[in-house]
């Protein structure tokens, strides 16, 4: 074999090398990543629409701000900040196992708000869900007043899903601008409704 | 001998050289690959309720150490006098389930002294597949009184035969091809369906 035939095939090697590292670089920096293949399937809605999942069914039907709130069983909150109140409607779609409103945020900015467990009974925040019998009642947020001026409490999104873990699940997404929303001195609001018409 | 033919034959000299580990990898590999997957699917099915023991209500099935009969299957509309009593919510129906359970001693003597535990559930099935599934509404916030002497679960501790009793609140109206499953953990993946005329 030549000299020059084994030039050749060192170099048709190197070349098949670095074609190769250069394909594996690609996909290494275009493959999606853990957190991108397992997020939560958005549904997006506006405020007023019965928006559907493939297990969850909600409609985010009005959101108030306030400074104390007084829930259906008697609990009354005070805060250092103000209460988001958001009224919502949410059932099951087709199981019931393991159903509940394990899911309730929301996301201003870079912040995320987890429904207060405080009201306990007042509130829907992870009640269970039966098949197509939502269940209505208030959601209640605790943020920081000086939030609600920031750009990004402009475009606040009330995150709803069937579980706490909404990986690879439904999350329902309902945009809100609390920036024009008027700041209440004090909210009641009403009884949790089990199969509302 | 040729360029070409030379190296024809030094490739059919390294296949010869080497068929055995060949052989090997192409008959490993794939085994090896099924064997996981047997084995990871395996465990995980064993776990799921996934071969039904189907029968049609008012047939008696022996499953899990009991005969189980559905006796009776009504619904109670929420606008009706009673499902106002019961405090049904408002564009639903309640169905009340009635099985008749008598169980017998297991098979297994380390179980002989146990009847059977057990969930119920209400399926809406799709040919083969499930639609849709309601668990037991017994702890809803509803008022339904379940008759004397009328069990609410399955209480192993009940060696005599009782009736069961199930409750689920379903929308109005609900129809299709419904079916009662009962579930006995040690039976797993079998379970009982029972197909209810409605």
């Amino acid at each position: 074999m030549s000299a020059r035939s084994t030039l050749a095939r060192a170099v048709a090697s190197g070349a098949a090398l670095a074609a190769i590292l250069v394909v594996a670089a690609v996909v290494a920096h275009t493959a999606p990543s853990e957190e991108v293949w397992q997020a939560p399937m958005v549904v997006s809605g506006v405020l007023g629409e019965r928006i559907g999942g493939r297990n969850i069914e909600a409609t985010v039907d009005e959101v108030r701000v306030a400074e104390t709130v007084t829930v259906s069983t008697g609990w009354s909150g005070t805060t250092s900040g103000v209460w988001i109140v958001v009224d919502a409607s949410v059932s099951a779609v087709v199981d019931e196992f393991g159903a509940r409103l394990g899911t309730a945020n929301l996301v201003i900015g870079a912040a995320t708000y987890s429904a207060s467990e405080r009201p306990d009974l007042g509130s829907i925040q992870g009640m269970g869900l039966t098949i197509g019998i939502a269940q209505s009642g208030p959601l209640l947020f605790e943020v920081p007043r000086s939030l609600l001026s920031t750009d990004a409490a402009s475009a606040a999104r009330i995150q709803l899903a069937i579980s706490n873990d909404p990986r690879l699940d439904s999350l329902i997404v309902v945009t809100v601008d609390l920036t024009s929303i008027e700041i209440q001195r004090s909210i009641e609001t009403g009884p949790i409704e089990w199969g509302r018409p | 001998m040729t360029t070409g033919a030379l190296r024809a034959h030094q490739a059919r000299g390294w296949l010869r050289r080497n068929a055995i580990a060949l052989v090997a990898i192409i008959i490993l590999f794939p085994t090896a690959i099924a064997i996981t997957l047997t084995t990871e699917w395996g465990a995980y099915n064993q776990g799921r309720a996934t071969q039904a023991v189907a029968v049609v209500m008012g047939d008696t099935a022996d499953f899990g150490g009991a005969r189980w009969t559905v006796e009776s299957a009504r619904t109670l509309d929420s606008a009706s006098g009673a499902g106002r009593d019961a405090r049904l919510p408002l564009g639903s129906d309640l169905m009340v389930v009635t099985i008749r359970v008598e169980p017998r001693p297991l098979d297994d003597a380390d179980d002989a002294d146990d009847a059977p535990s057990c969930s119920t559930q209400l399926v809406q099935l799709d040919g083969s597949t499930v639609a849709r599934r309601w668990t037991d509404a017994g702890f809803s916030d509803i008022s339904w009184v379940t008759a004397e002497g009328v069990e609410t679960f399955c209480d192993s501790e009940i060696r005599t035969p009782y009736s069961l009793e199930s409750l689920f609140v379903v929308p109005h109206a609900t129809t299709g091809d419904l079916a009662i499953i009962v579930e006995v953990a040690d039976q797993l993946p079998r379970f009982l369906q029972i197909s209810l005329p409605l």
